[in-house]
């Protein structure tokens, strides 16, 4: 098994595809997340205590940085099908399973680490941008990744983020063509939000 | 360990054709053996079988004695050169082999030394995407290389290569072969093998068409073909028929003889006392004895085209 684990970092290493999305997960993130106090409305001043989730604004980057997630994932396969080099992949590890685990393995040990920095330093960068579209005490106390649920938003970003590039690798490893897989990842992470905006008021409840 | 490559009664349908039908052969270390047929023969299939790329419908593929998924570090024991896209472009050539070498645990060392025996060491940190199909091909040639297997199995690996490159493949395989290597290789042109093989296996419509010697098969092609000018063609023609030979007037004093050895032609046409102004014989190389074996299946398939055309 650390024999093909380490054919497969070398792949990814050296794949130019996957550090471009692991880089674009963390430009998203940290992006949209120093942005978004001009992207937000405080409710503060309408009432003594407000009610948005600042932790929440300051990690929407994850809504954009998935699609790089998803890209990331299906770049460890899909090219392999298309290119014909799935051949030698499986000529030199002829146990399937075992290749699959191991680019699993190592997608997460890639994406897991640069996802978690990646949310923390979105986190950190919006506090001030935040603060300067009127989200302020007392209506919103400040916020650190001390606080527990602040630190179990960020690391439930970054395990989220590991988990749709995961899905988007299992996808490919079906359908075997990275178009498919990335529409077939983006329908299954998208799907819901579009389904719960089209029931009525009612039926969400 | 006992590095022969071995087909039983290899079977494999692809919808309700049969791609491969009940293929037996086997292929010896110490020389080189020319794996040929016409395109569509079946002979990449057959290639991918052996490799466990692809599931037998029924018999079994053994390389060295086991099937190929149970080898624990396959490229050491099989180093195979399939079709040549089998590369990731954005990569460059010394990673490539790089991860083939960590997948089986070859010792890294070893991609620089195979680069430079295929000559692409100038070009090792170069990604593939800028690569000719003959560089290609060349990469493709020390990835096979890389575990310094006993056996090789290459899938037309002259493609693409200039004559210069075709030359130096012919000395390789022949080093290799004389190695005591196992060397199978895999062309739709005859040509290409004969100054390489020693020996050839022949498949026409998946199944075996022959397993011979370079010599046997040249030698049975040698009086394949004869053709003869005399001033008393029709005397010549009847004389020669009557022995069983296959006769046919190719002008008013030319004609083509079939199946009848040289030797023979010249006895009974002396011995009847007929002149013969000329005497050329056809068919000495091995590309006429592959004509001459796959004959038949080509003939089969004009034969359904002429069926389609006429139901149509």
């Amino acid at each position: 098994m650390s024999a093909v684990l380490h054919a497969e970092w070398t792949k990814l290493r050296t794949l130019r595809g996957a550090k471009l999305s692991l880089l674009c997960i963390f430009a998203l993130m940290v992006g949209l997340g120093a942005i978004v106090g001009k992207l937000s409305n405080t409710d503060a001043s309408l009432a003594g205590q407000g009610d948005d989730d600042v932790v929440q604004l300051a990690l929407f980057g994850v809504l954009l940085a998935q699609i790089a997630a998803a890209t990331l994932g299906a770049s460890l396969i899909t090219p392999e099908y298309a290119t014909g080099m799935i051949r030698a992949t499986f000529g030199a590890t002829p146990r399937r399973g075992a290749v699959l685990a191991a680019k699993a393995i190592v997608l997460t040990a890639a994406t897991l680490p640069v996802a978690l920095v990646a949310a923390a330093v979105a986190f950190l960068v919006a506090q001030p941008s935040l603060r300067g579209a009127g989200y302020i005490a007392p209506a919103y106390p400040p916020v650190t990744l001390a606080d527990l649920g602040a630190f179990r938003a960020v690391a439930g970003t970054a395990l989220l983020l590991s988990a749709y590039a995961l899905l988007a690798l299992g996808i490919g490893a079906i359908v075997r063509h990275a178009g498919a897989t990335i529409a077939l990842t983006l329908a299954l992470l998208l799907g819901p939000f579009i389904a719960h905006g089209l029931l009525s008021p009612d039926v969400r409840r | 360990m006992d590095a022969t490559i071995e087909t039983h009664g290899l079977t494999r349908r692809f919808g309700s054709t049969l791609a491969i039908d009940d293929l037996s052969f086997r292929v010896r270390p110490g020389r080189v053996t020319g794996f040929v047929g016409p395109n569509g023969a079946g002979k990449t299939t057959t290639l991918h079988l052996i490799l466990g790329l692809a599931a037998a419908d029924a018999g079994t593929a053994l390389v060295a004695g086991r099937r190929y998924r149970e080898l624990s570090w396959p490229l050491t024991v099989v180093g195979a050169l399939l079709n040549a896209g089998s590369i990731h472009p954005g990569r460059t050539a010394r990673d490539h082999l790089l991860w083939l070498a960590q997948s089986n645990r070859i010792a890294v060392g070893r991609v620089d030394e195979v680069l430079r025996l295929v000559g692409l060491s100038s070009a090792a940190g170069r990604p593939t995407r800028g690569f000719s199909l003959g560089m290609r091909q060349r990469l493709g040639l020390a990835a096979a290389l890389l575990g310094d297997p006993p056996v090789l199995i290459l899938d037309e690996p002259g493609n693409g290569l200039d004559p210069e490159g075709i030359q130096w493949l012919r000395a390789l395989l022949r080093s290799l072969a004389d190695e005591g290597r196992t060397v199978f290789v895999s062309s739709h042109l005859m040509s290409e093998l004969e100054a390489t093989a020693d020996h050839v296996i022949a498949i026409g419509h998946g199944r075996l068409l022959a397993d011979a010697s370079v010599d046997e098969l040249i030698a049975s092609a040698a009086d394949f073909r004869t053709e003869l000018r005399t001033p008393d063609a029709s005397g010549v023609m009847a004389l020669l028929a009557a022995d069983g030979a296959i006769v046919s007037a190719t002008g008013r004093d030319t004609v083509i003889v079939e199946g009848l050895a040289t030797g023979r032609i010249v006895e009974l046409v002396s011995r009847a006392g007929m002149t013969l102004e000329a005497l050329t014989q056809h068919g000495s190389s091995l590309e006429d004895a592959y004509f001459r074996l796959t004959r038949g299946t080509l003939e089969h398939d004009s034969a359904r085209l002429g069926d389609l055309e006429t139901r149509s």
